[in-house]
């Protein structure tokens, strides 16, 4: 970046030959900022004179590193591409309106025009990589709750706990799981935990390694692991690859692994309602008043 | 050498590792606790590691031995209060513990512990 931006001598001559003859421009340089920046949204408008001056500076100064600061600070409120163009435009425009005033000093306009276009490559470099930064920062930080919300450690009832896994697993995932899920078995006090891999796509070797993995390392915390929701695809799968799950415990569904566990624990669920008599005929009677029978 | 006190409660022995034992003194250890559960014949013995924040692969080694020794002598072996880390650090290396039978706290693994012997007693009388 810097290589980009060290002036040459020449370069340097030609953008003080700019400046003396835009020094008294800010009024014009402005105007033009604000109208064609009053385009954009009214905060980029009233940014016009910062603009305007930060330009002047750098012919002031010929620093082009501190434009591109200034370019990164534009970045990180929000400004983007088209605001970066507006200036540029805005900028030629004044300078082809002081050229078609003073004719005679053509030469050292040459120089405002070559001071935009060094001008703003500074700018951009700056407010490109500032934006860059930025978004990626922001992508990092959005997958972030994303993968800690993709396996919650849930309690449904006390001692018991269910880790629903939806989609693909790999090591680091499998890692973050793994911790949450003996984190959750300590805070909790669990002694049953229920895996359901009904969201889980697709079993491979690497994915039962990291099942086997953390249902071992729950065991050791004294929490028995119960694997549910296999689906047909994945059953094929696992046998044709040779895993050996034979020392996990599997149920259908997360609803017969629930029954399994409450059973474990001398629990179960009923009914709270009583059974309804089955009804007569004389109840269907009274229901069909016509006396059609099915 | 560090001694590590074992503690009798009802039938069942209890031993909590406090501080990173060398090979050395986890010998003595393992010597200790077998002659102890010869002397008391106790039915049952709890390891609390609930103070450890590491266990290496010659601790985790001994601990399964211990298990299967005091197993011989008719003595389950509950290993209680591993810290999620250590567990996961036992699984990568390799070292699951099996056969040894595990509880989050010490209470849970007294409670296994009578449970076990209640169970064991009753297909006695049955």
């Amino acid at each position: 970046m810097s290589g980009r931006f060290a002036l040459s001598p020449e370069e340097q001559a030609t953008l003080a030959q700019a400046q003396s003859v835009l020094a008294d421009q800010e009024g014009l340089l402005v105007s033009h900022l604000r109208g064609t920046l009053g385009a954009a949204p009214v905060a980029r408008a009233s940014e016009a004179g910062a603009e305007a001056a930060a330009f002047l500076r750098f012919l002031a100064e010929l620093d082009p590193h501190a434009i591109a600061d200034h370019g990164a600070q534009r970045a990180s409120q929000e400004w983007g591409l088209p605001d970066g163009q507006a200036i540029r435009t805005a900028l030629n425009r004044a300078a082809w309106q002081i050229m078609a005033e003073r004719p005679d000093e053509y030469p050292a306009l040459q120089g405002v025009l070559q001071a935009i276009d060094i001008y703003m490559a500074a700018f951009w470099a700056g407010l490109w990589h500032a934006s860059l930064q930025i978004a990626l920062a922001r992508r990092e930080s959005a997958s972030r709750p994303a993968s800690e919300l993709a396996s919650p450690v849930i309690q449904v009832w006390e001692g018991v706990l269910v880790l629903p896994l939806v989609g693909a697993i790999d090591s680091d995932r499998a890692r973050h799981m793994t911790e949450d899920l003996l984190n959750g078995i300590k805070i909790h006090e669990a002694e049953q935990v229920i895996i359901d891999i009904t969201g889980v796509p697709v079993v491979d070797t690497g994915v039962a390694h990291h099942l086997l993995q953390t249902i071992k390392a729950a065991r050791l915390l004294g929490a028995h692991c119960l694997l549910v929701g296999i689906k047909s695809e994945v059953a094929q799968a696992i046998v044709h690859l040779g895993i050996d799950l034979s020392g996990v415990a599997t149920q259908a569904n997360l609803q017969a692994g629930i029954e399994t566990v409450l059973a474990q624990m001398g629990l179960g669920v009923a009914s709270l309602v009583q059974e309804q008599e089955p009804p007569s005929t004389l109840d269907l009677e009274s229901h069909n008043p016509a006396g059609v029978m099915s | 050498m560090i001694r590590i006190p074992i503690l009798q409660i009802e039938r069942f022995l209890v031993a909590s590792i406090q501080v990173a034992l060398h090979d050395a003194s986890a010998v003595q250890f393992k010597d200790d606790l077998l002659h102890e559960i010869h002397r008391t014949k106790a039915r049952g013995l709890i390891l609390d590691l609930t103070a450890m924040d590491v266990v290496d692969s010659f601790l985790g080694k001994l601990i399964s031995d211990v298990a299967e020794m005091a197993g011989l002598m008719g003595t389950t072996v509950v290993i209680t209060g591993l810290q999620p880390a250590v567990a996961i650090t036992l699984v990568e290396l390799g070292l699951e513990l099996p056969g040894v039978v595990t509880a989050l706290n010490l209470e849970k693994g007294m409670a296994h512990l009578r449970r076990a012997l209640l169970a064991e007693e009753e297909a006695g009388d049955a």
